[in-house]
């Protein structure tokens, strides 16, 4: 008999909120957690909003005067090799931990891993790398290699939560939490690992926001009342968001058994490639549309099971309209799911949005609601068929698929149900 | 060497070593302004302290030059900050040959006042 896997706990440093009832209540309440950002109208950058982490001062870039929100603390030998993601992701595991009652013998045993995903630090890399040009590498710290790069979020939790079995990185850009997931699923099902933790975890700072305008792909909005806004016909880009988010996935007869609260089961995964473009996604989101198609064989669904989409849609002319045709094609036109995207309210997490909005994801099915698209207006014509998520819906989804596509056309379709 | 710092120096000084206690901090500053050598065994001291663990800060409290550098318990990684903090505090480079002679407190305390001589 498979073995199954349970979501059971949860841990959230995001722009929506530090915790799991912050975050509900952001989204019950359709309160947005981009702004304008100041260090990007301090230095002149060409675009202003983002989804920043509130109660984290990580503008020192000596690691011992950055500021974290009461209760949490970093020892100095462990943040002396961090970036903001990694200190980040090191509080959300924390509250994962606690949320998931597990005690120390479970985080650190060889049946328990970590899947990290985040893509590193451009403004750590940029400020040692300029150090050891302009003065040498004997006065650049000795840790400021680790902090910087992309593995940085794994080498970091596995070595301060004391992780002993499987570890990894992942580096699919936008899919790479999403990657996590599917990856921790069959971990489990395959009976290699009883417990993985599945994290994704950005920073969110002039350094890593800017190149992303570069690409032209960050909407010029001021007003974080109208942008970003996937799905309507004026989307113009969207807004990256920083931050950490972790799921405890769990075998499903352990977590019965000790008890746990389980927020929903994962039922399957899939993952497809566009090959198609480096940075933007086939125009008929022929991967997207595989992976979910995938995805629903995997976990033995029937379309019309789906309740719901926690879409990718970021907000961009190209992407948005890529993924509706792929839903299109596998769910139908006309009664199919309802579709939404959270990243209207939270932004673009990057590496962190797969694990971010399959954690709202298993909130909808245990809180019982499908949160908003906000700064929906006009809905683009190509999702006429579709069922877009304008306003909160008081009702339970039974299951929902969360997608995640990142650059290179690497694309994941999650399920989760109850 | 008389050398006059400005404000904004002694200001950076304060902020780059505001981890170390004052008296530090004011060793710092005058071998900065003076050149003097016998500044050299306080700013080596108190810039070890500053990165040791409770305990370890007894130890190096009542130790001597015989001392060694185990009974502190200075594990690698935090030695090389030590020697970043001490580079730029006395303005002199060590090289990675030279920390693998030091055996002793005494043995660094003794480096650090040749080199920051002049």
């Amino acid at each position: 008999m498979a073995r199954r896997v349970a979501v059971t706990g949860l841990g959230l440093i995001t722009s929506i909120g530090n915790s799991k009832a912050e975050v509900l209540a952001s989204l019950r309440e359709n309160r947005t957690g981009i702004a304008p950002l100041a260090e990007l109208a301090e230095r002149g950058a060409p675009v202003s909003l983002a989804g920043a982490v509130k109660g984290f001062d990580t503008a020192e870039e000596r690691q011992e005067d950055w500021m974290l929100p009461e209760g949490y603390a970093i020892p100095r030998e462990l943040l002396r090799s961090m970036s903001p993601n990694a200190a980040y992701g090191y509080c959300a595991m924390g509250q994962a931990i606690v949320d998931a009652g597990l005690e120390a013998g479970e985080v650190s045993g060889p049946q328990t891993g970590l899947l990290a995903a985040s893509g590193g630090s451009m403004r750590y890399t940029y400020s040692y790398l300029r150090t050891m040009s302009e003065r040498g590498i004997h006065r650049v710290h000795p840790l400021g290699m680790p902090a910087a790069i992309a593995g940085t979020l794994n080498m970091n939790l596995v070595a301060g939560y004391k992780i002993k079995g499987v570890s990894l990185g992942i580096s699919t850009a936008c899919a790479s939490s999403a990657h996590g997931c599917g990856y921790g699923f069959d971990l489990i099902r395959h009976g290699r690992q009883d417990i993985v933790f599945v994290v994704g975890a950005e920073d969110c700072d002039y350094w890593s926001i800017v190149p992303f305008a570069g690409l032209r792909a960050i909407t010029p909005s001021k007003d974080p009342g109208v942008r970003p806004s996937p799905f309507d016909v004026g989307r113009d880009g969207f807004c990256v968001a920083g931050g950490a988010a972790v799921l405890v996935l769990e075998e499903m007869g352990r977590a019965e058994a000790r008890g746990a609260r389980v927020y929903a089961e994962m039922l399957g995964w899939g993952e497809a490639s566009d090959g198609y473009s480096v940075v933007a996604p086939e125009p008929d989101g022929d991967g997207i549309g595989r992976a979910m198609e995938q995805c629903l064989r995997s976990s033995g669904l029937e379309r019309r099971e789906v309740s719901y989409i926690n879409a990718h849609a970021t907000g961009t002319p190209v992407g948005d309209v890529a993924e509706l045709r792929a839903i299109q094609r596998v769910f139908g036109r006309g009664g199919g799911p309802a579709v939404g995207s959270t990243k209207a309210l939270t932004g673009h997490g990057l590496s962190l949005a797969g694990a971010l909005e399959a954690a709202l994801s298993v909130l909808a099915i245990r809180e019982g609601f499908i949160p908003a698209t906000t700064n929906l207006r006009e809905p683009d014509p190509a999702a006429e068929g579709t069922d877009l998520v304008r306003d909160v819906r008081w009702e339970a989804p039974r299951v929902v698929v969360s997608n995640s596509s990142g650059f290179g056309g690497s694309n994941v379709a999650l399920a989760f149900g109850r | 060497m008389a050398k006059t710092l400005t404000d904004e120096e002694i200001a950076a000084i304060r902020r780059n070593y505001k981890r170390c206690d004052e008296a530090t901090q004011e060793a710092i500053i005058r071998f900065r302004q003076t050149g003097d050598a016998t500044e050299v065994e306080a700013i080596g001291r108190g810039i070890i302290r500053r990165y040791l663990k409770p305990e370890a800060q007894v130890a190096l409290d009542g130790a001597s030059a015989e001392t060694p550098l185990t009974a502190l318990q200075v594990e690698s990684l935090t030695m090389l900050e030590i020697v970043l903090d001490l580079q730029d505090a006395l303005n002199i480079t060590i090289a990675d040959e030279e920390l693998r002679r030091f055996a002793t407190l005494g043995d660094v305390l003794a480096y650090l006042r040749t080199k920051a001589g002049g």
